[in-house]
């Protein structure tokens, strides 16, 4: 009789979902399924409202990642108006960027994985969380937060408000940067490297302790997608596309980001909201592909900066045989460097010598009714389409988040995890974290979901082939 | 968002709302910080914010009275609800962004800086999570009620306003 174990909803993600464990007959693990268990319905929403709103509107999906979807919706509308920004807007528009992915970065690395990472896979239930982790490692949580708030402060100095600003408009940016703000800017960056490279050392320091999660935790060959420079560089802002296969090599390299769907295909599961973007060329589902920090340091030749390259050539030998690194558990890792990278260029942009330059904005009417903007949010490459009617309204919208281009490879990856660390017709709780862990290292963001009071639990369930509940278990 | 800078002396009161604008009635905790900002009341701060983060626990820790202000779906009779809160004791699930709770930010305030505000829950009735909705008529006059029971929580406390040693923020 095969069984289903449901583990409802995942912990420490952004968002509603559940995951469940499928057994076959002989009680062995047969698949693993991550749900997305709330519909969104922004993209139908949106459609009639005029599109220089878009950004506005868009970035209210989202608590974490606000200023992504601002920028790849100022982004589309700015393809819309068939305009180049400034050069003083693109680079206001990536420092606010690194300032985003910093904090974003902050919060998956020091209090939502590090739990895992620092307290252990096993450790008792009752203390492995953000709680527990204040208590028993006071300072890193400190430093956690501190670097955290320093990623919503260059946010906020910049935008005025670092949830939901209305600084980014199609065009470029509403106001310069002044000389208080770089200045402020600058005057923290120090520290938040120092932080950034105290965690490193930590992470190397634990990393050894975690040879099964490395092994097991969605490590398995992929496709790799994201935004490079034109010069093969890290780039979170704008470049074009490039795709990596496991081996490291270059399947496809500078593609018009606009012409993503030539390449990108999406297919619907009737067990999930969230759609399951793939490769075209290679068709559903063998054109599974990864997207965020992992996918992005696996294309780039280089970050461009010195300490993140430093760190950049270590990762690379996480990798025998110089593919690509493939095990979803070094998405931490990633996240790690990719701060480092944030710091180091977003000092480099405050530099400047036009850092203040008051040209900010090119003031257009659409030029034509279609346009895509795309960007590399913290957890991926987020793409937005709009068509706009004679109005300027829009008719149509698109949307594909970062989290939906890794559903594949979270499936893939917990069914792997689950068929290691589960076994018989009951879930110990050591096994049922390791699966919640493996999606946490893609930092998938649902945020689409409330969060009204009273609604959290994570429920599991055992079900037998009839849908019978065989156990249960629940927690607050 | 009307708050003082990290490094800013402690603050009287501190009124966090939080919630998605874009969901119907989640949206009213925000509805009441602005409602609270918008009277320009003196010594106190305001949060309107997405999700309850981690940095929140700072902010708190700087108050001498806290009041959280959410949406919640299982109000009964229309009524908002108020209720005195205490740091998690740390043997339950707590959790940061999404699945944030007062009392674990309140817990890491008080672990990380030793500090430990006052502080209230607000529950506003709460009964559509639907795309772009607006607030349902019990969550609209809980909002108003709401505002009225945080200035009132505010008023009971002596809010004198002078500024006590911050904690250091790492």
């Amino acid at each position: 009789m095969s069984k289903t174990i449901t583990i409802d909803p995942v912990t420490r993600i952004e968002g509603h979902s559940k995951i469940t464990i499928q057994l076959n007959d002989q009680g062995q693990v047969d698949e693993a399924r991550f749900h997305v268990t709330q519909f969104r319905g922004f993209e139908k929403f949106t459609e009639g409202r005029p599109y220089y709103e878009m950004p506005g509107i868009t970035a209210r999906i989202c608590g974490i990642c606000p200023i992504s979807h601002l920028l790849a919706s100022a982004k589309a509308c700015d393809d819309l108006l068939g305009v180049r920004i400034p050069a003083a807007a693109d680079r206001a528009r990536r420092i606010l960027h690194m300032g985003q992915t910093v904090q974003s970065h902050a919060l998956s690395f020091f209090h939502l994985s590090a739990p895992d990472i620092l307290l252990g896979m096993d450790a008792d239930p009752a203390k492995r969380h953000v709680l527990g982790l204040a208590q028993a490692h006071p300072e890193i949580a400190k430093e956690g937060i501190w670097l955290r708030m320093f990623g919503q402060q260059v946010i906020e100095w910049l935008a005025g408000r670092r949830i939901h600003p209305a600084w980014v408009v199609p065009g470029g940016v509403a106001t310069p940067l002044t000389a208080e703000v770089r200045d402020k800017i600058l005057e923290g960056i120090p520290r938040a490297i120092e932080i950034t490279q105290r965690a490193l050392e930590l992470w190397h320091g634990v990393l050894g302790e975690f040879k099964e999660e490395v092994a097991t935790f969605g490590n398995f060959p992929t496709h790799f997608l994201s935004l490079t420079a034109p010069d093969g560089g890290l780039d979170l802002y704008d470049g074009n596309l490039r795709l990596r296969d496991a081996q490291r090599g270059i399947v496809a390299d500078q593609l018009d980001p606009t012409a993503y769907d030539e390449h990108i295909g999406e297919a619907v599961e009737p067990w999930s909201y969230l759609k399951m973007p793939f490769y075209r060329p290679q068709g559903y589902p063998e054109g599974i592909y990864r997207v965020g920090p992992l996918a992005r340091l696996n294309n780039a030749d280089h970050c461009g900066t010195e300490l993140a390259d430093k760190e950049l050539a270590e990762f690379r030998k996480l990798s025998a045989n110089g593919g690509a690194v493939l095990s979803s558990f070094h998405y931490h890792y990633a996240r790690l460097i990719e701060i480092l990278y944030c710091l180091e260029t977003a000092r480099e942009l405050l530099n400047h010598p036009d850092c203040l330059d008051t040209n900010v904005r090119a003031v257009a009417q659409p030029s034509r009714r279609e346009g895509v903007g795309v960007a590399e949010a913290p957890r991926g490459t987020l793409i937005h389409h709009y068509r706009i009617n004679d109005g300027g309204q829009i008719a149509w919208a698109n949307l594909i988040i970062a989290t939906g281009h890794n559903n594949m490879a979270m499936n893939r990856g917990i069914t792997q995890a689950a068929k290691k660390f589960v076994h018989g017709d009951r879930i110990e709780e050591g096994a049922l974290n390791r699966v919640e862990a493996v999606i946490r290292c893609y930092d998938p963001c649902l945020s689409c979901s409330t969060h009204a009071l009273g609604q959290m639990t994570l429920r599991l369930q055992l079900l037998d082939s009839n849908g019978n509940v065989l156990d249960e278990k629940a927690r607050a | 968002m009307k708050k003082r800078a990290p490094d800013s002396p402690r603050t009287a009161g501190l009124v966090i709302g939080w919630g998605n604008e874009l969901l119907g009635d989640d949206a009213a905790g925000r509805r009441v910080a602005r409602a609270v900002e918008a009277e320009g009341m003196p010594e106190v701060d305001v949060i309107d914010i997405h999700q309850l983060t981690p940095e929140v626990a700072l902010h708190l820790a700087r108050a001498e009275r806290a009041i959280f202000v959410d949406a919640c779906a299982g109000v009964k009779d229309g009524a908002i609800l108020v209720e005195r809160i205490y740091p998690a004791e740390g043997n339950d699930h707590p959790g940061v962004g999404h699945t944030g709770r007062p009392e674990d930010l309140l817990a890491m305030a008080a672990t990380l800086y030793g500090a430990q505000p006052e502080a209230w829950l607000i529950a506003v009735p709460a009964r559509s999570f639907e795309v772009n909705e607006p607030l349902s008529e019990d969550a609209e006059a809980g909002v108003r009620d709401a505002v009225t029971a945080v200035k009132r929580l505010l008023a009971r406390g002596r809010i004198t306003g002078q500024a006590g040693p911050a904690p250091s923020s790492a």
